[in-house]
């Protein structure tokens, strides 16, 4: 008998968050190059690695990123948080999210 | 800040590599591939911009390091979206990316330093001190005083 080989609880999580923010930056209407512009960057190749659940959005330009889709920056973070580290979102807001 | 992109079509081969291309990223996994257990994986950007991902070991699975074609050129980067080179020549990407992940598995020079000194530091509190009478030990702490 075959069993698919599930995935890994982290990198689904990380899928899942990238799907998550490309819907987000295609709601507010931009490419991967207008918001990697948007962020400062030279190449817009980190945002596809984001969004294809390869990387994570750094806590260094999580800020930057809310406001460049239009989020409060706050509940973007909380959103990252409970997909990056669900155990400690947990901790913080009691397993109280918007999903 | 203009962000570098392309328009170029997609060719041949696994998510836009051609052949040599995958074969000449896969030196960047095989180099790791014996020390720790790493993955790789390819996609496209929203451009069709061909790219290159090594994996870490699971559970994480973090992405160590990533390459993409861009135009003419092709980008290393890290996990954190850093950019380590770029160069129109993928063989130099591909060392400047063994290189950096050796760098990252090697402890640095001050860990290497420090560990050592705080085992030591931990053996003279933990099972010398003890033995040390109090005489002694105010005799041994006087030129901290003066």
């Amino acid at each position: 008998m075959y069993f698919a080989r599930a995935e890994p609880e982290p990198q689904r999580l990380r899928k899942d968050a990238g799907r998550w923010l490309k819907q987000q930056r295609r709601d507010a209407g931009l490419s991967q190059v207008q918001l990697a512009t948007r962020l400062g960057l030279k190449y817009y190749t980190f945002i596809s690695q984001v969004e294809n659940g390869f990387g994570r959005v750094p806590v260094s330009l999580m800020e930057q990123w809310a406001l460049a889709l239009k989020h409060d920056p706050t509940e973007f973070t909380r959103q990252l948080v409970s997909f990056y580290d669900p155990e400690l979102f947990r901790l913080l807001f009691n397993g109280k999210e918007k999903k | 800040m203009r962000v570098v992109s392309s328009a170029r079509p997609l060719p041949h081969g696994q998510h836009g590599w051609s052949a040599h291309e995958l074969e000449e990223l896969l030196r960047i996994y095989a180099a790791q591939a014996g020390r720790r257990r790493v993955s790789w994986a390819t996609a496209v950007t929203e451009r069709d911009d061909p790219q290159f991902f090594l994996i870490g070991p699971e559970p994480e699975a973090d992405c160590l390091v990533a390459v993409a074609r861009v135009g003419e050129r092709y980008v290393l980067e890290d996990g954190g979206g850093q950019v380590l080179c770029e160069s129109r020549i993928l063989p130099e990407v591909v060392k400047r990316a063994q290189l950096a992940l050796a760098a990252r598995s090697k402890p640095s020079l001050m860990v290497k330093v420090l560990v050592p000194f705080a085992a030591a530091r931990s053996f003279f509190d933990e099972k010398v001190e003890p033995l040390i009478p109090d005489s002694v030990e105010v005799f041994l702490r006087l030129p901290a005083f003066v």
